[in-house]
Parts: C-alpha cells; structure tokens; sequence
C-alpha cells in the first residue's frame, strides 16, 4: 500500500538531497539503544526528500516542516533541467494520505528552471501538510544521451538517463534553510534558575535503583530577590518522556538564541520568553524525571 | 511516567507531595491549592489530573 503510493504519487527514482544545514547530533536519549546520528538530509529543520517518476518525466520533491516556526528555503535543482517556469511548480496535497487543508495563497516562487524560493507554513506536520512540488522534466535529445561514466561527468547538468551500464543517475538537489525565530521582547528581564535536587521518599525502594534526589529547575521571577516579603504562586511543569528537564525549559521557558536548532546552548542563560511572560510573577518548576521504560 | 509504579518508583506522590513541600518550605510561595499550577507535555497528563 505504501509503496503503491509511493509509485502513483512521488516516483521510483531516488535523487539525492543535500543542504548547508546539517542535522545536529540527537539530544534527547529516551534510554535504550540511541542512534549515534540523526537520520535525515542536511535540511535541518525541514525534511525534504525526491523522486522522479519512472518515466523520468516528473520530478517530485516532498518538503515537510516539523517544527514549530515558519521556514524559508531556496531550493535549487542541480543535475537535471526543467521543462518550464511557468507551470512546472506547484504544490499539491497527497490527497490519498489525507493531507488536506491546503493553503491557496502559497508563497512558493520559481526563480528560473532551475532554483525556487519558498516558505512553508509552521508546523506542516500539526497541519497535516506537504509541500509537494511537482516539475515537469526536459527530455534530453538524442545527443545527450549518455553513455559511459566520462560522458556521464560531462553531461551532469542535462542528465536524466541511464550512465549506460544500467546504474540510474540521480539528479540532486540542494536546500537552504533558514530559520525565523521570534523578535525578543522588548525590556524583558532576566529571571534566575536555580539547579536543585529534591529528596523524593516515595521514590525509595524502587526496582529499578534509580536515584531518589531527582534533578529540579527552579525559574525565579525578577523580583524574588528584591521583593524579600513577597510570596508568590508556583506553577509546577512536568517534562514529557524522552526529554528532559533542561530540554524543555530550553523548549518552553526560554528564548532561542540565535540558532534555534541549538537548544542546548542556554544553560543558565535562561530570559523569560513567551510562556514565562504569561505567567508573570510566577515561580515555574521544572522535574527532572527521565525514565527508562 | 508519574505514575505510582513500583518500579520505576512512586512519582505520583513524589510530585504532590514531596516536591511539594520541599517547595514550599523552601521558597517563598503561596502554599495553598488556589495558587499551584501545573504545565504537562503528553505523557504527563494522565497521572497529573489524579494527583494535582
């Protein structure tokens, strides 16, 4: 069933996809066997992938944006010529997967036949939306039909066909990704983090030996130090498995800092971000309470 | 995750009460029930609306 989509709506013929921004190494160890890397092609944080279709005609690149913020991408194809500019791009939904909801007013532009400007929603993956692009291929002449590997070096850039031996030659494609991340608030203060551990007596005894003085983040409001007489609310957050305390305070707590695919970069150097400000004047916990299953 | 599991250990009550009152003896709070609030991811949830 899979492949069969596959085959009907994206294409048989794998192509290459490469980018200038590499897959950061994985960060949240679940337990178990970790990966050493993360899979996927260096379009961090957008997941793009590439076919043609058997009969080499169409070129399909499917570009998924898991993350939560809007990206922007230049996207070129290297090794193949496209037909036209005018018709050759344009985003269709996978309407077998049921992914719907597609924007009419995309901001997808083709430069020339070989390179395209876009920018994907945020969170295609919550919305259940591919971009899918679709380009109809230039046929190659007779005379640019290949047939032995220098041949092959040479005609790199109208390659579409076999090198002669049977092997299938990929078109590539290269994928720039930007990342927007939110303007700072204006005047925000600081707040301070406290790393503490807390003694939990009912978790004494338990089967498995883990610890029993869990890791806890204290987030101070500005105004904990100069305000000694004042009491404030608490609101306790509970990370979600296979992330950590640190994790999703970095998440959910604080600014990014300029590269947002680097969350491991705040340590102490937490500012209230957008949650924090909601919850103003309040104290926010954070649990460390990794667990193996 | 935080549930009252004999293996992994009883988050449950560690998290209502334990950390808790460590908070609360240690920190400036409002320690009544109007003034907790609680933000969960996923896995969380279920356990949270027994024990908060």
């Amino acid at each position: 069933m899979l492949f069969k989509m596959y085959r009907d709506h994206f294409g048989t013929i794998p192509v290459e996809v490469t980018g200038d921004s590499p897959q950061p190494k994985p960060t949240f160890p679940a337990g178990g066997d970790q990966p050493a890397v993360n899979p996927g092609s260096d379009t961090y944080p957008l997941d793009v992938s590439s076919a043609l279709s058997e009969d080499r005609k169409t070129l399909t690149i499917a570009v998924l944006n898991p993350s939560d913020a809007k990206q922007s991408m230049k996207l070129t194809v290297n090794s193949v010529k496209l037909a036209s500019q005018g018709n050759s791009g344009k985003w269709l939904p996978l309407k077998s997967m049921q992914l719907s909801r597609l924007e009419k007013r995309q901001r997808f532009r083709w430069m020339n036949t070989r390179s395209a400007r876009f920018q994907t929603r945020s969170t295609c993956l919550l919305q259940r939306q591919y971009l899918l692009v679709s380009a109809t291929v230039a046929q190659p002449s007779r005379s640019q039909q290949i047939s032995n590997e220098d041949e092959y070096e040479k005609y790199q850039d109208v390659l579409l066909t076999d090198a002669g031996d049977g092997r299938v030659a990929g078109a590539m494609i290269s994928a720039q990704v930007q990342t927007i991340v939110p303007p700072v608030i204006p005047g925000a203060k600081p707040a301070t983090v406290e790393h503490i551990k807390i003694h939990g007596a009912a978790l004494e005894g338990n089967l498995e030996g883990d610890a029993v003085d869990r890791d806890v983040i204290v987030f101070l409001p500005p105004s904990y130090e100069k305000d000694k007489h004042r009491h404030y609310p608490v609101v306790y957050a509970l990370h979600g498995y296979s992330i950590g305390a640190q994790q999703w305070s970095a998440k959910s707590m604080c600014r990014r800092p300029s590269k947002a695919h680097s969350p491991r970069r705040q340590g102490n150097d937490c500012r209230p971000a957008r949650l924090e400000d909601r919850l103003q004047r309040l104290d926010v916990f954070e649990f460390r309470n990794h667990r193996r299953f | 995750m935080y549930s009252s599991s004999v293996t992994t250990g009883d988050f449950e009550n560690y998290i209502a009460h334990d950390v808790v009152a460590y908070i609360d003896t240690h920190y400036r709070t409002i320690p009544e029930r109007t003034s907790r609030g609680l933000v969960v991811t996923q896995w969380a949830v279920t356990a949270h609306r027994a024990s908060a």
